[in-house]
């Protein structure tokens, strides 16, 4: 009876809307924390039959990353405060100790614990084809070289890429170092292993049909495979080599979108430029130079996780790595410029030609060739950890601020020379030299990594505190003299927020005497202070501490200033 | 009892929790004192709200349009659509028909046509390689329509004769004319109508890989009338050729040509002299000698990055005795000097801007490399054209010279531009193009 009232009807309407608003704020995107531990929640079942797969095209993702996305950032008032205040938005998934929390993501490995060399180059499991009769069942149809799917005969399924002809082991060698690398940093890879065949080892599916370049779908068979084949690169004994990826089991719901997130999975509420394992990608892709690093390289499957069906989130195809661009060695302006990269170009046409930029000097220098083949075009002459670009402008990689690059450098270090040897056998060279030049070419690139990102934030880390005599000493490690990229000694100086108690120390180690403490909070805020090789005071980080009856200050929160 | 038992639980849970710390490998806590990886985060952003998310709204309409763009894109790439279009094309090519997009001469312009090899069209390139059989179609809207065949004898080798009859019927409804001579004014526009019907002979040597003779003999019909804009003036029915005329043309030329890749030349250049006759028949009191040269030289300068180019161009006609010079066949000057345009390349100005017996200019361009992108390429290019007509040699005034400025962007694929985007400035304005080629 009362609904007719128009008052009450009216404030019922306005107050569905406003909580159908509300609604949508929050399904936009709170972090999943308990609302008092601040712990982040366990992971929800979701219903694999409601999300629907995400369409992937490298045309709408060059349209809107390259050129609409470029143009439209500036009418988004906060993104353009952001970048007339030169502010980067922090992370959103970082713990109380500038950590990323395992994920659907997300795992730390080797960062965490040292992975074994047998370890790192078993790299993530999945079955190799097995031995026997393969049918290749439809071609690839998207990306740029020659592949096709194929069936083992223990039913397993598997993507079959190859060489071109004139690099043998290029993009092969690429694909089995890049994909280790990805999975022992914390992503979800696909199993990659390289395989040999025989043309006699392949037999055709009666109803395998591809799209060849006529952009009409064909049946494949065991002629035109042959006809394919010619154009790859074979063993010396004739045989082929190939990557072979093991097809991810569970249900495919296409890639996931490297800026935003998927509305229906109650997993990935938070916008993903705003996930520090999604920004740090860049750090990881220059590492290796994956400069395709994009929208399409990516996949989610509905997997069974901890006896709940949920969607993870892969990093895929790692044979445009390296010196490699899949189909021929790398372009060489790649990994210095977007594929149209507005701020080069205007920079271009206002230097009237004059200014060399540091990839055509590189080229140059190199006598515009590739002098391994089954290397490609990868060196470290002119590599800028801090400018290094992939082909596609995403807001995540833009994002990254120093406190995600130093985190994505730490776990860059934690890979030592005979890990990254151990990680550049699997790509099996023929030629033992490519072998080590790669060994040397990644571990150079890593330690470049490192002293940047180290560089631009305080390199303090590993904090333990100790109770000394006297007062309570809170000792971190400094990251660059720990992993001897620069051998001369820190300069440090620290102070406590909100009291007088600051002074200088030769390396990132405090000595609180127990006199100051007493005249200190409860809790207080340590912030530790580092020179960076310019001789400039590196962005800090705050050790947030708690008074503590057995050990005198307990640690609960490093913050690092983005 | 109950507090006994919780004090056996919480003694049992304390040894239980000891002896499960001192068991639990270094890495749980791997940086001494606390658990790095703690599923714990601070409160410092947990939500984007709906005012953050607002703050976006001048985007909005505009995310409209990219979702359209994005389904099209999307479906263009899901149904290999592109791939679809080449092969057409390439399967076109095979049969000997080149469909081809008119230039552009202005925006809003717009024009198609197809080229046809008629010998291959009919799978008989393999037994008759050197049979030249082409036709082909093209039309412009407000430019022109165009049909042509040709047939004859293409070179046996690099080095050779060759030589062929030719018809091409042109029809121009809105050609612009300001008068004759280095003064005219821009507010004097007069437009015309042209019909052009060619049917000529032509016989040509190519001596070297560089250098080539040819020879024409043709008959031409030209009905000239008013044109179709009828916001300009009807042209003046005194001025030579205004009636149109038939027309007999004998002419020679001598091409010199090193440019290391005609499309995009970095280095060498190219040497052009002809000279023709023409006599009026059917009763037009026509004769005139045409001489033409035009120098061009492409230099790198720096890197190779970077080229200059320059080219020179001089046109003189000579009437014979008293007999007169049709005004369509003076020399044109004005606009970017690409066919269809008839007229030579000065920017600044509008097409055929100036008509005179003579013809001077200089075209420099400064061209430099400012991205690239695997087989695709641009270039920006900044530009000067200097020229004038004028009528007898010793009308000649050096401060009749005009200048036009500007600068642009080619687009390049495999280094044949397939966009030139370029803004010129001379005293007269300013002009805009978007063309699929270049000027020289």
């Amino acid at each position: 009876m009362f609904m007719r009232d128009p008052i009450r009807r009216f404030k019922t309407a306005a107050g569905r809307v406003l909580a159908a608003a509300l609604a949508g704020t929050l399904a936009w995107g709170p972090v999943p924390v308990h609302a008092e531990t601040g712990e982040a929640l366990p992971l929800q079942s979701v219903n694999a039959e409601e999300i629907g797969k995400t369409k992937q095209s490298l045309y709408a993702d060059i349209f809107d990353q390259v050129f609409y996305e470029e143009g439209v950032q500036f009418l988004r008032l906060r993104d353009l405060a952001r970048k007339i205040t030169f502010t980067k938005p922090e992370a959103w998934n970082v713990n109380i100790y500038e950590e990323v929390p395992d994920s659907l993501f997300f795992t730390n490995r080797h960062g965490r614990k040292s992975l074994s060399a047998a370890e790192l180059k078993e790299g993530p499991k999945g079955p190799a084809p097995a031995r026997g009769k393969w049918t290749v069942i439809r071609g690839k149809g998207e990306g740029v070289n020659t592949g096709f799917f194929v069936r083992d005969s223990a039913g397993n399924d598997f993507l079959l890429k190859f060489d071109p002809i004139d690099y043998p082991e290029m993009s092969t060698a690429a694909e089995a170092v890049s994909s280790r690398i990805f999975h022992a940093a914390g992503y979800n890879v696909p199993a990659y292993h390289l395989v040999k065949f025989n043309l006699e080892d392949l037999e055709v599916a009666p109803d395998a049909r591809y799209y060849d370049d006529t952009g009409f779908e064909k049946p494949l068979t065991k002629d035109k495979v042959e006809e394919l084949l010619l154009f790859v690169a074979r063993n010396t004994d004739d045989s082929f080599r190939a990557s072979a990826s093991s097809l991810l089991k569970g249900k495919i719901k296409g890639p996931f979108h490297i800026d935003g997130h998927r509305k229906n999975d109650p997993n990935d509420s938070v916008p993903h430029r705003f996930l520090r394992e999604i920004r740090a990608i860049r750090v990881f892709c220059s590492w290796v130079d994956y400069y395709d690093m994009r929208t399409g390289n990516t996949l989610d499957v509905v997997e069974t996780v901890g006896g709940k069906e949920v969607l993870k989130h892969y990093v895929i195809d790692y044979s445009s790595t390296l010196g490699s661009a899949g189909y021929d060695p790398k372009p060489p302006q790649f990994g210095h410029e977007y594929l149209f990269d507005f701020g080069e170009f205007f920079k271009s046409v206002f230097a009237l030609g004059f200014w060399k930029k540091p990839w055509q000097k590189r080229w140059d220098e190199n006598d515009r060739t590739v002098t391994d083949p089954s290397l490609g075009y990868f060196d470290n002459r002119y590599f800028h950890p801090g400018k290094w670009k992939n082909q596609i402008p995403y807001h995540a990689f833009k994002d990254l601020t120093a406190s995600d690059g130093y985190w994505a450098a730490k776990i860059v270090m934690s890979f030592t020379d005979e890990d990254i040897a151990a990680l550049v056998q699997t790509a099996e060279f023929s030629d033992g030299e490519a072998g080590r030049l790669l060994t040397k070419l990644l571990t150079e690139r890593r330690d470049l990594i490192g002293k940047y990102w180290f560089g631009k934030s305080t390199p303090a880390d590993r904090f333990v505190i100790k109770r000394e005599a006297g007062g309570v000493r809170v000792e971190g490690t400094d990251l660059v003299s720990h992993y001897r990229l620069d051998p001369a000694p820190r300069a440090y100086r620290y102070a406590v927020h909100g009291s007088s108690l600051k002074g200088e120390s030769s390396g990132p180690s405090v000595l609180l005497q127990d006199s100051a403490l007493a005249g200190l909070p409860e809790t207080f805020v340590l912030c530790l202070q580092s020179r960076n090789a310019e001789g400039k005071w590196a962005k800090p980080v705050e050790l947030t501490l708690q008074k503590d009856a057995a050990e005198g200050l307990k640690l609960t929160r490093i913050r690092r200033k983005p | 009892m109950m507090k006994r038992l919780n004090g056996e639980r919480t003694a049992v849970a304390g040894i239980l929790a000891a002896f499960l710390f001192t068991m639990t490998p270094p890495f749980v806590f791997a940086q001494g004192e606390y658990d790095a990886y703690t599923r714990v985060l601070p409160r410092q952003k947990q939500r984007e709200t709906l005012t953050e998310k607002s703050l976006g709204f001048l985007a909005f309409p505009f995310d409209v349009i990219r979702m359209g763009m994005d389904q099209t894109l999307y479906t263009i790439e899901h149904y290999h659509i592109d791939d679809k279009i080449k092969w057409i094309y390439d399967r076109l090519t095979d049969y000997g028909i080149y469909p081809k997009l008119q230039n552009m001469a202005n925006f809003g312009d717009f024009g198609a046509g197809v080229d046809i090899d008629l010998v291959k069209l009919v799978h008989q390139k393999g037994n008759l390689p050197y049979l030249k059989m082409k036709t082909g179609v093209a039309w412009t809207s407000n430019e022109l329509f165009r049909v042509y065949t040709e047939v004859g004898m293409d070179k046996l080798n690099e080095i050779g004769p060759y030589g062929s009859f030719y018809f091409n019927f042109e029809e121009r409804p809105e050609e612009d004319f300001f008068g004759i001579g280095p003064n005219t004014s821009r507010g004097d526009s007069q437009t015309f109508k042209s019909e052009i019907t060619t049917l000529e002979t032509r016989a040509g040597y190519s001596l070297t890989l560089d250098l080539d003779l040819k020879f024409r003999a043709a008959y031409k019909v030209a009905n000239i009338k008013d044109g179709g804009d009828e916001g300009k003036g009807k042209l003046d029915k005194n001025i030579a050729g205004a009636r149109g005329g038939d027309f007999l043309v004998i002419g020679s030329e001598l091409a010199h040509d090193t440019r290391d890749f005609p499309d995009d030349p970095h280095k060498g250049g190219f040497e052009r002299v002809q000279i023709s006759y023409t006599e009026g028949v059917d009763g037009y009191d026509f004769g005139y000698f045409k001489y033409r040269g035009e120098a061009a030289r492409y230099k790198e300068v720096f890197s190779e990055r970077q080229v200059i180019g320059i080219r020179f161009v001089g046109e003189h006609n000579d009437e014979l005795n008293d007999q007169e010079i049709p005004f369509f066949d003076l020399a044109r000057l004005g606009g970017y000097g690409v066919y269809p345009s008839l007229g030579d390349t000065h920017r600044g100005f509008q097409k055929n801007r100036f008509f005179g017996e003579s013809l001077l200019l200089m075209n420099l361009e400064y061209r430099y490399l400012v991205w690239q992108y695997r087989d695709f390429s641009l270039d920006a290019v900044a530009f000067w054209d200097e020229g004038q007509v004028f009528n007898e040699i010793s009308e000649f005034q050096w401060k009749d010279f005009r200048e036009s400025v500007g600068g642009g962007f080619r687009l390049k694929v495999l280094r044949k531009a397939i966009l030139s985007l370029e803004i010129a400035r001379s005293d007269e304005g300013i002009n805009v193009y978007a063309r699929s080629n270049t000027p020289f």
